[in-house]
């Protein structure tokens, strides 16, 4: 097992002064990852991705250089490298930072990975939210073309790549890599049907990859560094550093780079220790869409494989820390509306699970919650988990079904009080019947006399 | 208000720039949402021209995407993240006394604003979180966040804390998501042309068909197409740059010419080719606004059916009355006027 803690890797140009802009970058190492992958062939890029044992930063854990051996060579068709920009999982906030800060460096890893796919074209699929984020890749992208990084002859070396910055417009669905797809083609955001995979029929049909900011800008720093370096950090299964979204009732809440298999205890010392002596109640590990765990599991290596044997998901490295003085309930009520505002509406048991998943738990939260009301999650959760077509539908349930598995007891308190345990008043503000908006978070606007109008909510998909 | 030629012109442009040009319909969603306010059925309208789609597909795609607003509101959008680290940092409260203070979502008084909540911004370590016109401010107490308000109210939004820009209207930040701004047309133009022109070009509907977009029933508004048309000699892209340019038609007897002298050789591609060429100029258009090409002969209908297989948008083009849509109008399906589908939102997605 490699060092655990604070580590600089991905993000130790950050603090660099005006490293977005290129001349900053190339004196510090900028572009010297591409410089090392001209003088490789692409398979061979490809076995030095899965030597170093990258694994998916977006979510899932796939490993990187697995996912690009198998993107088809033989169709003859156009290859496509997409990048994942479009960061929206509650929690995180580790891809705008690195794009704000350093974007150079996805610039280069999008070459790199150009490279080692024998493809032509890449494209940045980026949030439509993050202007500065937005404006920042606009302009490396455009300082690469003057410089010839990009475009038809690739630092001299006769071979080409172009690069495309396309903006999203507000769809959390399009985080998943085939609804990702369909709105680069200027459709609705909805997943697809698998198989065929993006590897085999991506983007218009042809050979695809998508990956998401952290992985692409990783592999520049493995072939510049060697995969020693990068497994000097981590453990076998899950080496290297992550960029860490470190957030909630801390005390310094904030990005961190740290080596993975740092228990969760340390990462919320790295992050201050919790606001205001408050205790440590629960946290959820990756992301709202991997399950909540107490604060007692708060000893587990944060890796891959401990975090999965601890009854959660790696996710995006996105540690939302909560505590005491904040009711689950609530929490899980609001991550519940959150994915029913975001369900792309294709399938019918997010769709439909969603709308009234939220409808009970704010039934619970205003003080009408009935016993029978925890079965009924349960059942709705067991409903859509895997019944989903994509994995929207899963990380609906995973906060329910883990807080009705760690706090029941705060479930069945609420309701015999009629109340959050915690003292607070049941909130009146909200019709809990409303449906005609989404059901989203809507309290009654004071004084509108009209009825039901056009209410501008987001996310009316 | 009539879509400017300089608009049309730009969202050529970023036509070109997509080896699919349906590609081109988000960034063309901002251009015309950046010239109008908001994304109007004219709007939707001239994308859809621009693409050869049916208003509906385009309709479709612009109440999918939160972005995308359907009326108009000034020159400032507050989103407030409510989230739960957010929320238990207070976004809620100010949310409410946001609304509270604009009596409803939309205040048009002074500069104009729009409030609504968003889902998370990702930037949580800044909770709670107001963004105007996607510029971020955070952490912001409840006063310094009503002061936000006032002063986007009045025209005059300070810097944001972190990025240290101050945001510019909602005109021009819409202007710069659709990317026209990136300042690099050439370079991904030429990369683009290069993939559809490519001996495998990429396909126009994917996990659909396979219909290559160099085929007559495949892209007739992008790369693809225009090739298509140079090989087989039916000249320049039809699609007129401005509406008086549009060419006198005559396609017709260019195809009748094509088919006699042999040079499609069979004769489902000559009626898949009057399908396409005549699909540009099909009476439809003239009813769209913000088309002035008026003359337009009626003749096209009879042949755009046999093409309709890969062109579903030419029977309903052709037929005012509305059509059955494939699978992107989801939920809307055969009823309604136009008006209704297009902020149609199905429900509670």
């Amino acid at each position: 097992m490699g060092a655990t803690g604070l580590a600089s890797a991905m993000s130790y140009r950050y603090d660099v002064e005006g490293v977005h802009d290129i001349d900053v970058y190339l004196e510090h190492d900028g572009y010297e990852g591409l410089r090392v992958a001209l003088e490789m062939e692409p398979s061979a890029i490809i076995d030095t991705v899965k030597e170093a044992g990258l694994r998916g930063r977006g979510g899932a854990g796939f490993p990187t250089g697995m996912k690009w051996s198998f993107v088809a060579q033989d169709t003859g068709k156009p290859i496509y490298i997409v990048c994942n920009a479009d960061e929206g999982e509650p929690g995180t906030f580790k891809d705008r930072p690195l794009m704000e800060e350093d974007p150079h460096q996805l610039v280069e890893g999008m070459i790199v990975g150009g490279l080692a796919l024998n493809s032509v074209q890449g494209y940045i699929y980026l949030r439509g939210e993050f202007r500065h984020a937005g404006r920042r890749m606009a302009a490396a992208v455009r300082q690469a073309y003057e410089r010839g990084y990009l475009g038809a002859d690739v630092m001299g070396s006769g071979r080409r790549f172009d690069l495309t910055l396309h903006r999203g417009a507000g769809a959390y669905i399009c985080g998943e890599e085939t609804a990702l797809l369909d709105s680069l083609e200027g459709k609705r955001g909805q997943p697809r049907l698998r198989p065929p995979f993006p590897a085999a029929k991506g983007l218009y049909s042809c050979p695809t990859t998508v990956n998401n900011v952290e992985s692409i800008a990783a592999v520049p720093f493995i072939l510049r560094h060697g995969v020693d370096w990068w497994r000097q950090w981590g453990t076998e299964k899950s080496p290297g550093p992550k960029l860490m979204c470190i957030s909630g009732e801390v005390k310094n809440p904030g990005n961190y780079e740290v080596a993975l298999g740092t228990t969760v205890d340390e990462m919320v010392e790295i992050a201050g220790g919790m606001l205001d002596e408050r205790e440590f109640k629960f946290y959820c590990p990756g992301g709202s869409s991997t399950p909540i765990l107490p604060a007692s599991a708060g000893s587990v290596p944060y890796t891959f494989e401990d975090i999965m044997e601890a009854g959660s998901l790696l996710g995006t490295g996105a540690l939302m820390i909560y505590s005491d003085r904040t009711s689950v309930v609530s929490t899980v009520r609001r991550f519940t509306e959150f994915y029913e505002h975001e369900s792309c509406g294709k399938c019918t048991p997010c769709r439909e699970g969603g709308y009234w998943l939220s409808q009970i738990l704010r039934r619970i939260e205003t003080g009408n919650g009935r016993m029978d009301d925890l079965d009924l999650l349960q059942d709705v959760c067991d409903n859509i988990f895997g019944r989903s077509f994509c994995a929207l539908g899963d990380g609906m349930t995973s906060p329910i079904v883990s807080s009705l598995e760690h706090f029941r007891d705060e479930y069945v308190e609420h309701i015999k009080q009629g109340r959050s345990p915690f003292g607070v008043e049941p909130r009146r503000d909200w019709k809990v019947t409303e449906f005609t908006h989404g059901g989203g978070y809507e309290p009654v606007p004071p004084a509108t006399p009209t009825a039901p109008v056009d209410v501008p909510v987001a996310g009316q998909a | 208000m009539p879509i400017s030629d300089v608009t049309r012109d730009e969202a050529r442009l970023l036509v070109q720039r997509y080896p699919v040009a349906r590609s081109a319909l988000l960034p063309l969603l901002y251009l015309v949402q950046s010239e109008q306010g908001y994304v109007s059925e004219e709007g939707i309208a001239f994308c859809a021209e621009m693409l050869a789609l049916t208003k509906a597909e385009v309709g479709a795609v612009a109440t999918f995407y939160t972005m995308y607003k359907r009326e108009p509101f000034g020159d400032y959008l507050l989103s407030v993240c409510t989230n739960p680290t957010c929320e238990i940092a207070g976004a809620g409260e100010i949310y409410s006394s946001y609304v509270e203070r604009c009596g409803g979502h939309v205040d048009r008084e002074g500069a104009g604003v729009m409030v609504e909540h968003a889902e998370c911004l990702g930037i949580c370590d800044a909770a709670p979180v107001v963004q105007i016109n996607y510029e971020m401010y955070g952490p912001v107490t409840h006063d310094e966040a009503m002061e936000l308000l006032d002063k986007a109210k009045a025209g005059d939004p300070p810097p944001s804390n972190r990025s240290g820009e101050v945001p510019p209207t909602i005109h021009q930040v819409h202007r710069e998501l659709s990317g026209i701004e990136d300042g690099i047309d050439e370079q991904l133009i030429e990369a683009a042309r290069l993939q559809a022109t490519a001996p495998v070009p990429p396909s126009y509907r994917s996990a659909e068909t396979d219909i290559p977009v160099s085929h007559p029933g495949g892209d007739p508004a992008g790369h693809g197409g225009h090739a298509f048309r140079a090989d087989a000699g039916l000249g320049a892209d039809p699609r007129p740059t401005r509406p008086e340019e549009q060419p006198p038609t005559g396609d017709t007897s260019v195809v009748d010419e094509l088919a006699e002298a042999g040079r499609g050789t069979d004769q489902l591609l000559a009626e898949q080719v009057t399908g396409d060429t005549a699909a540009p100029e099909t009476p439809a258009k003239p009813e769209q606004p913000g088309t002035a090409g008026g003359d337009a002969p009626a003749e096209a209908s009879g042949a755009g059916a046999s093409g309709s297989e890969q062109r579903p948008d030419d029977s309903i083009a052709g037929d005012p009355s509305d059509a059955p849509e494939d699978g992107d109008a989801a939920g809307s399906g055969a009823s309604g006027a136009p008006e209704e589908r297009a902020d149609g939102d199905d429900g509670r997605a």
